[in-house]
């Protein structure tokens, strides 16, 4: 399928963004392996991912907006309903339960007046409840625009609410300032065109170590060079991944335990949504 | 690890096999008669293995194996039925059947639905599970055609992967994970697929189900009957259904020669026209400015009377003919009306199929369907095969997406063929022959490198656009295949055209393609000849002449001159109403008949349903006619007109037609979920009889007999129903000297030649009385270069002025057509293009409205 098109259809990646947009395609040899960065890009703009975004990013990748759908709606950080400035994510696994998630969750719900998931009045903020986020030592612990925070009470993340709402700074356990959502997405579509937001190498990971200048904060921080004194931590990647209530991916053709126990291995939703990805040869 | 052969020995459930390596151990063990469950694979598809349904156990392997994705190797011993996959396989239902909603009292597929007939055999009869179920909005139409209930669905991909890796029409996919994954397509971004129907047959269970067939019939009281699909050349075998007499379904059975599994949309849902209301039950007879319904003695006598009293006979049959019909025609034509002239080209008047005898002994291919897929370079030039032949469409796509085969279009616009062609020629309309010219002679790079470094070359040829003079472009294709040694793929439009031809309903051709002694009229001169009166009466047999003929001024000329006039007819078209007399003809799922398809393949059509009143095959029509003018043939039965045919066609003389009698889909007898399993192994027997027992995973069963599932999942039935290509004389393999080819156009600004060409949807005779595809005919517009429109002041979507024969206000659409050129489909609603043409090589002005 070309990728022709006619850059007058395109409703919402114009102008300046539609620049951003060649950048992003031009960083791969397959334009679709472009979407998730575009579907970001269109994020950033709208602040959550819009129909006419997906059928913009169909258009410039040359695929189905269906396809687009399939491949964006597996990922849980593009959103395809409003979203608002900030998304507080509070994690409700096993730690994080044990030391009173559950109340603080319902707590900080009734005080922002919605349900779960749903964005306030004012169209700012949305909660949202998080798988673990691998973050025990802080619990109960959670993110604001999946920079994590800790020792969470209900106090706490009203105030930081209150102070984002000011629009004062509020930061991160790692002391970084914490961003709205657009701006964020603006950087996970951006990163590696050399065209961030960021500029200077001053982003750091909890432990301390200095990010490459056009690595986003908590995009899958890849240690390249180890700053005396910090300690490398294993499984950084991990808890990276994970933010996104991502389970770990089942290997392909990974085979049940045991007969009884086939179950779970084979749930079909267990697979991301894109057969592409998952061709064997048959006959 | 094989043996000197190139073979592996393999042992299932104790048997031992031998077979070739890399083969899918499903496939092995169903040849076997040994079934493993199944919900995701397909034998049309690629394995994704996802539904873990078909877990057997392999000696060594420490985990279950999945069947669908493991290949064969030597020495491998597999139990389909060890205790473990058993309940791997029982534990697996239990697991599918949490979301499912279990509304089989409502679902249209109770009765014949995988899941169902899976769980009944291999499943638990009991859940532990007792939490509410996942629920979903219900019955989304994603189509005008296609229901979408993600609650049924077992999210096994067979629609998703079918879209992707057979049509190419990728709107519905997997949305969203976990346990919330569904099935779904794009907010108004419907499943607008011209394969869509077959998502549907291939669902295992209720998730996707057919508009036009919801609520209307189970599956058990349904009586079926396999024929072949009468609308295009490509002829996909289907089954017709019928409850309480009233065709309600047709599906597609699998040929591996022609249509692998799957048949188009239009094919699937054009049967409405069958039970229209407007069908012609009983023989007509003009009386005046009226017709007077009469008995077929009196009709029989009155068209024989005009016909006796006249002076020249012209016969023009139509593309929905049977052969036997068509050797019917032949016979009544040349024999007792002892007239040459006859032809059965409409739209594609002016394609010279006879130019194929003198180099391949045949009116028609040298190259079969399947030719496609071991060819090395297909070259295309004629109509859009999606639009006009979209099975065909299906196997090119096949041959260069999954064979990779290189593929060169040649045309003067764009046809859906480009989006994966290889090299698209895009040359004048007009210039095709020059084109083709290049490829042979090695000028028209690069394509024309992949087509002299083929080994194995298949040229396909059709009709391009109606009323143009094809003969070059046809010497030409002839000619480059003959020179590479490559294969002729001919197609003609319509599912009779090639028996037609077959036939010698043609003025140049008698049966079996030898040359008659007077060469007769083609479809033009004859009718040019009753316009001015030298014929005075006209034999039509299942022809829309007025609507069809790429000259509608001519037509109507011939039909209204005075000439008598005998129709033969499904409906009272436009043609038929200008009958002197009109005789109810009997359409395909009403009789028993053949087809010949575009590679010559003879397959036979099963009766399913009476036909209206007394309408009745054309065969017997013109066998009545000819008794009525004292010619008593003596055919009184399908298989008196083979014996004739047999005798009279050499071709066909070997040809025994009872033997291509299609296996009938196994229907209700055979079906599990119509029993219940009763305490002591007792069989609770449904409609059909005694259930087969034992039939756990791994029970044998006989192929087409007791098969344990649905009818729609035999892969082996492809094998079953071959039909028959009858062997013709070899041809010279030359084509003579080649006519001298058209020079470049000369162009004028406004002034353009008129290409056309059918869409699937049209205002066709059997289509606009099939409701539902009805309603999805697109609007006529027309189409041209983005150069030739600046220059006479159009631009996309404006309105343009469209002057031939005829003025007509159209919308413009710009596309990528060579310039000089314009494009208008032939039969949409609100537009017969044929009223625009004038002559051959129609040419139109075109200015701004």
């Amino acid at each position: 399928m070309s990728a022709g098109f006619a850059e007058a259809a395109l409703e919402v990646l114009e102008g300046e963004r539609l620049e951003d947009a060649r950048r992003i395609l031009a960083k791969y040899p397959n334009p679709r392996s472009a979407v998730i960065p575009l579907l970001f890009l269109v994020q950033s703009i709208q602040g959550y991912v819009t129909d006419e975004g997906m059928r913009d990013v169909a258009r410039l990748v040359g695929i189905t907006p269906a396809q687009v759908l399939a491949t964006g709606s597996f990922y849980t950080m593009l959103k395809k309903r409003p979203q608002g400035d900030y998304v507080i994510s509070i994690c409700r696994n096993i730690t994080c339960t044990h030391l009173g998630a559950r109340r603080l969750i319902a707590e900080v719900r009734d005080r922002l007046g919605v349900e779960l998931n749903e964005v306030t009045s004012d169209g700012r903020f949305m909660l949202e409840t998080a798988e673990c986020l691998a973050t025990c030592d802080g619990a109960p612990s959670g993110q604001i625009n999946y920079e994590d925070v800790y020792h969470l009470t209900t106090d706490k993340v009203m105030d930081m609410i209150e102070a984002l709402r000011r629009g004062e700074t509020v930061t991160s356990v790692r002391g970084e300032p914490i961003r709205t959502i657009r701006e964020i997405s603006y950087e996970m579509a951006m990163t590696g065109t050399g065209l961030t937001a960021l500029g200077e190498a001053t982003a750091r990971t909890v432990a301390g170590e200095v990010l490459p200048p056009d690595m986003a904060p908590g995009f899958r921080p890849r240690v390249t060079g180890t700053p005396a004194g910090a300690r490398p931590r294993p499984g950084i990647e991990e808890a990276a991944e994970s933010a996104g209530e991502m389970g770990a991916p089942e290997a392909e053709g990974e085979q049940p335990g045991d007969a009884t126990g086939g179950s779970e291995a084979a749930a079909p939703g267990n697979r991301p949504g894109h057969p592409g990805s998952t061709e064997e040869e048959s006959r | 690890m094989s043996d000197g052969n190139g073979t592996v020995t393999v042992t299932i459930n104790g048997r031992r096999v031998e077979t070739h390596p890399g083969r899918l151990l499903i496939d092995v063990a169903e040849e076997l008669g040994i079934f493993v469950p199944r919900f995701c694979y397909h034998p049309g598809m690629r394995s994704v293995a996802v539904c873990r349904m078909c877990l057997v156990h392999v000696e060594g392997q420490r985990k279950l194996m999945p069947a669908c994705a493991t290949p064969v190797s030597d020495g491998m011993e597999v139990q389909t039925d060890h205790p473990r996959a058993v309940d791997a396989q029982s534990g697996m239902l239990e697991f599918l059947l949490i979301n499912h909603p279990l509304d089989c009292p409502i679902c249209d597929r109770a009765g014949e639905c995988p899941l169902q007939d899976q769980t009944y055999a291999h499943g638990p009869g009991t859940s532990r599970y007792v939490e509410p179920k996942r629920t979903y909005e219900k019955a989304l139409e994603i189509s005008d055609l296609v229901v979408l209930d993600r609650e049924r669905c077992v999210l096994c991909w067979r629609c998703v992967r079918f879209a992707d890796e057979i049509a190419g029409d990728r709107f519905i996919q997997l949305v969203d994970r976990g346990a919330g994954t569904q099935i779904l397509t794009f907010s108004d971004e419907p499943f607008d697929s011209y394969f869509s129907g077959n998502t549907i047959q291939i669902c295992p269970v209720g998730a996707l189900t057919a508009k036009p067939y919801r609520f209307v019939s189970r599956p058990w009281d349904l009586k079926t009957a396999p024929s072949i699909c009468a609308y295009c050349s490509v002829g996909c075998p289907i089954s017709n259904e019928a409850r309480a007499g009233q065709l309600v379904r047709c599906q597609a059975l699998p040929n591996e020669n022609v249509n692998d599994f799957w048949i188009c949309d239009k094919g699937r849902f054009g049967y409405h026209y069958v039970d229209s209301p407007e069908r012609l039950d009983n023989p007509l007879v003009r009386k005046g400015d009226s017709f007077e319904v009469t008995g077929w003695a009196e009709a029989l006598r009155t068209a024989a009377e005009g016909l006796r009293g006249a002076a020249s006979v012209g016969v023009i049959a139509g593309g929905h003919l049977t052969t036997e019909d068509a050797y019917a025609v032949q016979r009544l034509a040349r024999g007792t009306l002892g007239t040459a002239d006859l032809d059965s080209r409409i739209q594609d008047d002016g394609a010279p199929y006879e130019l194929m005898v003198d180099a391949a002994g045949v009116a028609g291919s040298t190259a079969t369907l399947n030719d496609l897929e071991s060819a090395q370079t297909i070259v295309w030039t004629g109509p859009d095969p999606r639009e006009e032949l979209p099975v065909l469409f299906l196997r090119l796509r096949k041959a260069v997406t999954g064979r990779g085969a290189k593929l060169v279009v040649v045309s003067p616009r764009r046809l859906s063929l480009d989006a994966f062609a290889t090299h698209v020629v895009r040359c004048e309309a007009g210039a095709e022959a020059a084109a083709l010219e290049g490829l042979r002679l090695g000028n028209e790079r690069p394509a024309a490198d992949d087509v002299a470094s083929a080994d194995a070359l298949v040229c396909c040829w059709g009709p391009s656009s109606p009323g143009r003079d094809e003969t070059p472009i046809l010497e030409q294709v002839v000619a480059l295949a003959a020179e590479r040694g490559g294969k002729v793929l001919v197609c003609p439009p319509h599912a009779g055209s090639q028996g037609l031809l077959d036939m010698g309903v043609h003025p140049a051709l008698s049966p079996g393609y030898r040359r008659p002694e007077t060469r007769g009229r083609r479809t033009r001169e004859i009718l040019e000849a009753a316009a001015s009166g030298e014929i005075d009466a006209l034999v039509i047999a299942g022809a829309d002449v007025l609507n069809d003929f790429p000259d509608a001024e001519l037509a109507r000329r011939a039909l209204t001159s005075g000439a008598f006039v005998v129709v033969s007819e499904l409906f009272a078209t436009d043609t038929a109403r200008a009958a002197d007399v009109l005789l109810p003809a009997a359409a395909y799922a009403e009789r028993e008949g053949t087809f010949t398809n575009l590679e010559r393949r003879l397959q036979k059509l099963e009766q399913l349903l009476a036909a209206p009143g007394t309408a009745r095959e054309v065969w017997r029509i013109c066998a009545g006619i000819a008794a009525a003018m004292g010619d008593d043939w003596g055919w009184t039965s399908f298989d008196d007109v083979w014996a004739d045919i047999n005798a009279s066609v050499p071709t066909h003389a070997e040809v025994d037609v009872q033997a291509l009698t299609q296996p009938h889909p196994v229907a209700g007898p055979h079906q599990e979920s119509g029993y219940e399993l009763m305490p002591n192994d007792m069989v609770m027997a449904g409609p059909g009889g005694p259930m087969p027992k034992g039939h756990r995973s791994g029970a044998a069963f006989e192929a087409g007999q007791a098969w344990p599932l649905s009818w729609e999942l035999r892969s082996f039935e492809a094998h079953l129903r071959p039909g028959l290509i009858p062997v013709a004389a070899d041809g010279t393999g030359e084509v003579g000297t080649l006519t001298e080819r058209a020079s470049a156009t000369r162009r004028e600004p406004g002034t353009f030649r008129l290409l056309s060409g059918r869409h699937i949807y049209d205002e066709g005779t059997m289509v606009s009385r099939s409701a539902m595809l009805h309603e999805l005919a697109k609007e006529p517009f027309v189409a041209l270069n983005a150069a030739d429109a600046a220059e006479i002041g159009l631009s996309d979507g404006a309105q343009a002025v469209v002057e031939g024969a005829t003025s007509v206000t159209l919308p413009v659409v710009i596309d990528d057509i060579a310039r000089g050129a314009v494009y208008i489909p032939y039969d949409q609603p609100g537009l017969h293009a044929n009223t625009l043409m004038r002559g051959p090589e129609p040419t139109v002005t075109v200015r701004p409205a």
